[in-house]
């Protein structure tokens, strides 16, 4: 029988926990009284994620008009909110990064995530939403909960996909038979472990039922939109490759017009491209952890 | 010759000039009659006015091509079609108006796409899967 949520719950502490950098960051970040002075000396203990934070910054994907060579800059310019998500971007990936199997490709998975956090930002900048990194880092790790089964009950995960093949259903609707739970509320509990903003662990947890959200409804509508356009447009892969019905509620609170959606996905197309090869290059391949949930019941 | 706005076309006009998707590859050629198929095409492709000959034959019918020649690249691929048709199978096209666009773009941006990629020999482009 497959691991009870609250089973699972209890072996996510054998995952990678974000980086102690990144806590305190988070920590800082939500604390008024902090500087940038303040906050910049954090970060720079880390070496490698502030040459990855500045590598980020620079790139032609996020196309800023000069350049900015150091992390009080990048505080000062983008604030602070802004520059802890983009510390969330550059490391989820490796952190989660798990190796290839037969039936399920995490790198997919990844694929399908940076093509979701990509138009997730599109989005944001076509409807005027305030805060497009929060969103680009929601669409990043809309669907981590799969990864999170997959490293630790991967025999019932692999089953998952076993069934989302034999009888051609959605993977959300087989995790709901095998698991009697989904990614989406394993993802809200990996957030919430991870101490993530509020407002983002909603976003990952409502991506499937938007209404359901309290304070982030028009977050997780452009995450449950943004979904459905990278399956559509066919980059990578969430497990399985079929395009969810889309919700008309959460349609109505993008407010979008109908007609922008073609230069919208056309744009999502090439920002994806530079997007994948930004974040996905260096991926690592790591082992899954030793402790599987194949016998718990 | 009258330009006119893809919803007041009809089956029957014939084009005055040709007509091509906005990547320029051409979907119909000059003189053709304008049947249902064809303006379904240009609804897909976001076609917004053609050129067409008018009704009075005031306009010579220009060149007209032999009939059907144009047809090949006249519509998004069949193997495209069925491709996307799977791939929206769970997304209840029929039902809603705004999926029906999304599905529609798909199917355009996966066409480009395959016209886009380059083939080593300038042979046939093979959609790689």
């Amino acid at each position: 029988m497959a691991p009870r949520l609250e089973t699972l719950v209890q072996h996510i502490g054998s995952l990678p926990t974000l980086p102690t950098v990144l806590l305190r960051v988070n920590d800082l970040v939500s604390n008024p009284k902090t500087s940038a002075h303040q906050l910049s000396r954090v970060i720079m203990e880390d070496q490698s994620l502030t040459v990855r934070l500045l590598r980020l910054v620079n790139s032609p994907f996020y196309g800023f008009p000069r350049r900015i060579s150091t992390v009080t800059e990048t505080l000062t310019i983008l604030g602070f909110n802004q520059v802890r998500n983009l510390l969330l971007t550059v490391t989820v990936v490796d952190l989660l990064g798990a190796e290839e199997s037969e039936e399920f490709s995490p790198l997919r998975l990844w694929q399908h995530s940076v093509a979701t956090a990509v138009a997730a930002s599109v989005l944001a900048k076509c409807t005027g939403h305030e805060d497009r990194e929060e969103l680009f880092v929601a669409g990043l790790l809309h669907d981590v909960g799969k990864l999170v089964a997959f490293q630790i009950a991967r025999k019932y995960f692999v089953q998952v996909i076993q069934v989302v093949r034999a009888r051609d259903l959605l993977l959300r609707d087989a995790e709901q038979e095998v698991f009697g739970y989904s990614h989406d509320q394993v993802g809200r509990l990996l957030a919430e472990q991870w101490k993530l903003p509020v407002r983002l662990t909603e976003t990952i947890a409502c991506h499937h039922r938007p209404d359901l959200a309290q304070l982030a409804q028009r977050e997780a509508s452009i995450i449950h939109l943004a979904d459905i356009l990278s399956r559509a447009l066919g980059l990578g892969s969430g497990g399985d490759d079929g395009v969810p019905p889309l919700s008309a509620e959460a349609w109505h609170r993008v407010r979008l017009a109908q007609s922008a959606l073609g230069g919208l996905m056309k744009d999502i197309e090439v920002q994806y491209e530079e997007a994948q090869a930004l974040l996905l290059r260096q991926t690592k391949v790591r082992p899954g952890p030793t402790e599987q949930l194949t016998h718990v019941s | 010759m009258a330009r006119v706005a893809l919803e007041r076309l009809e089956p029957g006009m014939r084009l005055a000039k040709a007509v091509s998707n906005p990547q320029g590859v051409l979907l119909l050629r000059e003189g053709e009659s304008l049947t249902e198929r064809h303006l379904q095409v240009f609804r897909t492709w976001r076609i917004p006015e053609v050129d067409v000959t008018l009704a009075d034959g005031s306009e010579p019918a220009g060149v007209a091509a032999a009939p059907g020649e144009a047809e090949a690249v006249c519509e998004i691929p069949a193997d495209i079609e069925a491709e996307i048709t799977h791939r929206f199978r769970h997304a209840g096209v029929e039902s809603d108006i705004v999926m029906t666009e999304i599905r529609d773009q798909a199917a355009i941006r996966q066409a480009m796409r395959i016209q886009a990629r380059p083939t080593a020999a300038g042979g046939p482009v093979q959609e790689a899967v």
